[in-house]
């Protein structure tokens, strides 16, 4: 069964041997030598006697003090990424910080785990599912996509298979929560999680190659556009109180709709109502930690009028429902002050 | 795999790979097909190949009831599903039976031979996926009730894995469909046909070795064909209100044995026959149509969007406006 290890903490270290010693004799060298000094969980999800495929689950919660490090070896490493919540924050070697977003997949190379930096401050709480190929199995689908092989080529560089991130269809979807929820054991896991992870490659690499170059996707952006989405970032983090539709945002900061939308996302990698639910979500985890106020109370101070719908975005955002949540974190800190 | 058609009255079915037009929207793309048209209804076999693995679908109509001899000269490990219809077959093998729809069957014969008994102006389709030997072996450590099936192979003797009646679920349909509707070309095509069939076989095996309700798949043949007329009601009536009483009172059967006879076929009651009916049909029209959500909802039978949505999520683990917006991307892709 899959088990989540969060810390109950936001500080000291946790997870020091991070993955069980039977997974030592795996083939990615590089997956096990994760050390943490900050908040982050990462589940080894399957890759017991597979020398070809690694499944993992990692769940990202960084404080301000995301003191990180990883000590990493090995060969390389090529991974399939897909951010199952919120959006994930990274930087490839020295190249510029890059986000993907709930819902999105890239195919990832790096001579090691040290070149890609997952581990940005703004990853408040990010989920991912990240598949371990090794390179032996990948060469398999040369015949098909040539293109995988010139770009696995380019040895020493750490790069993404396509520029911008895929977005995963239902049938991809679908094929994650089979992942997530196999409930099978021993010899049957690993044969169907191995049966999943292949046609789930196959049609991310479809995707990821096959597809035009978005730049359908992306629109310029003058700087006169870039200091008003920064502009309206600040607008709408200030009066999140009383949040403006987007009709007022565009108008208030003088870009349309269109422009407004689309560039934020550009620009900051999350929508403008994924930022404002976020600031929204976050002071009601903090109303339920340090107050004693009633979820329905705490509901209408972050602007829901009826708890129920409040109660599932929070489910949604966090994971657990808010009355379980408190009672999960006063317990565990509890147990932290004795 | 060269199958041979040989029908009681008419004699054997000349199958040609020149379709006839009426047979063409039929057709799946890519396939290799063999149809025939005649007086007596129509034939229509095609062929999707994959690496080792060679996957069959057919669908049969004839307007007199009929007997069919279904032969081939070569043996076989196949996985058999009905997608249509009961099938009440006599095998050399296996004698008399019948695998009512979405019924699963995975066995072994040295000579593929068996006996159609067709009832008149019915359509009947069947998917079949003839593996390797290899496919079996591959799995045999994590399905242990292989071994003796495995044993027979190698002998040449005839078996079927598994004991009493499987009901496909959700997940085999899911693949099956992905199947029908692979658009890939080329080796491409192979690959991926061939991977899910392994993981069709997969979670066949998962689903035939556990235990099924001993209900599964009994029903007498008339009971089985109101329960055929009825599901052609529901689907009909997906946004309607139709109440399991009116159903009952147009076919004929109690409420009672309407419902355990969906039981017995689909494994599932009538109102989670339905409700499944309409969230398939909500996704496919997501997926392929412009409404408004809100459109779909009421086709669907739901008043508000918003129940609409969540039952939607809960059904398939994303919303609607996942659907759409998936399709508006790949709607991109295409153009």
């Amino acid at each position: 069964m899959p088990i989540h290890i969060t810390t109950p903490n936001w500080g000291g270290p946790c997870l020091q041997p991070l993955l069980p010693a039977t997974a030592v004799t795996t083939a990615f060298p590089d997956v096990r030598e994760l050390q943490s000094s900050g908040c982050f969980s990462s589940l080894l999800f399957f890759d017991e006697q597979c020398p070809d495929i690694c499944i993992r689950l990692s769940n990202y919660f960084l404080g301000a003090d995301a003191g990180w490090y990883e000590q990493s070896q090995g060969d390389r490493l090529l991974v399939l990424q897909f951010v199952l919540h919120d959006c994930l924050h990274y930087r490839l070697g020295e190249s510029e910080r890059k986000s993907m977003s709930e819902g999105q997949f890239n195919l990832f190379m790096a001579p090691s785990i040290s070149r890609i930096n997952w581990f940005d401050p703004a990853n408040s709480h990010v989920d991912t599912l990240d598949i371990h190929f090794s390179p032996i199995y990948l060469y398999r689908f040369g015949d098909d996509f040539p293109e995988l092989i010139r770009w696995m080529e380019e040895r020493n560089a750490s790069s993404t298979l396509s520029v911008t991130p895929a977005s995963v269809s239902p049938n991809m979807l679908r094929m994650l929560h089979d992942i997530h929820d196999c409930r099978y054991t021993g010899d049957l896991r690993r044969t169907y999680l191995q049966s999943k992870a292949a046609v789930l490659l196959l049609l991310a690499l479809e995707q990821l190659i096959n597809r035009p170059t978005d730049q359908q996707a992306n629109i310029p952006l003058r700087k006169y556009d870039l200091e008003k989405l920064y502009e309206a970032r600040e607008y709408l983090l200030h009066n999140i109180e009383n949040p403006p539709t987007l009709k007022q945002l565009a108008h208030k900061v003088g870009l349309n709709e269109f422009k407004l939308k689309k560039g934020y996302k550009q620009v900051f990698g999350t929508t403008i109502f994924g930022d404002f639910n976020k600031v929204r979500m976050e002071d009601a985890k903090h109303n339920l930690l340090e107050t004693d106020k009633s979820i329905a109370e705490i509901s209408l101070l972050a602007g829901y009028d009826d708890p129920p719908n409040f109660i599932r975005a929070f489910k949604h955002y966090f994971g657990s429902a808010p009355n379980r949540f408190r009672k999960q974190q006063i317990t565990a800190n509890g147990k932290l002050r004795s | 795999m060269k199958i041979r058609i040989e029908a009681a009255q008419g004699g054997e079915i000349h199958l040609s790979p020149v379709l006839p037009s009426s047979l063409q929207q039929l057709r799946i793309p890519d396939s290799i097909c063999y149809g025939a048209v005649g007086p007596f209804g129509h034939v229509l076999v095609q062929q999707l190949e994959g690496d080792d693995i060679s996957i069959l679908y057919h669908t049969l109509y004839f307007n007199q009831g009929e007997q069919l001899v279904y032969s081939s000269d070569e043996p076989a490990i196949r996985l058999q599903i009905v997608l249509r219809n009961s099938y009440y077959y006599d095998s050399r093998y296996f004698g008399e039976g019948v695998l009512h729809e979405r019924g699963l069957s995975l066995n072994y014969v040295p000579v593929v031979y068996s006996k159609l008994k067709l009832r008149p102006g019915e359509v009947y389709s069947h998917l079949s996926v003839y593996y390797g030997k290899e496919h079996l072996l591959a799995l045999q450590n994590s399905f242990p009730g292989l071994m003796s099936f495995l044993a027979k192979v190698s002998v040449g003797q005839p078996g079927v894995f598994g004991s009493g009646y499987t009901i496909a679920d959700a997940g085999i349909l899911s693949v099956v469909d992905n199947i029908l509707d692979c658009n890939y070309q080329g080796h491409l095509r192979k690959l991926y046909l061939g991977y899910l069939s392994v993981e069709l076989l997969i979670l066949s095996l998962i689903r035939v070795s556990e235990r099924q309700s001993s209900a599964s798949g009994i029903i007498t043949e008339e009971d089985a064909k109101w329960v055929y007329r009825a599901k052609e009601l529901v689907l009909q009536d997906l946004g309607g209100k139709m109440s399991l009483g009116a159903l009952a009172g147009q076919t004929g059967l109690s409420v009672y044995k309407l419902n355990h006879g969906f039981k017995a076929i689909y494994g599932i009651g009538v109102t989670e026959f339905l409700h499944e009916c309409r969230m398939k049909k909500a996704h496919q029209a997501l997926s392929e149509t412009d409404g408004s959500v809100e459109a779909i909802a009421r086709e669907s039978g739901y008043s508000h969007s918003e129940s609409f949505s969540l039952a939607f999520k809960k059904y398939f683990g994303y919303t609607p406006a996942f659907v759409q917006r998936s399709r508006r991307s790949q709607g991109l892709v295409n153009e």
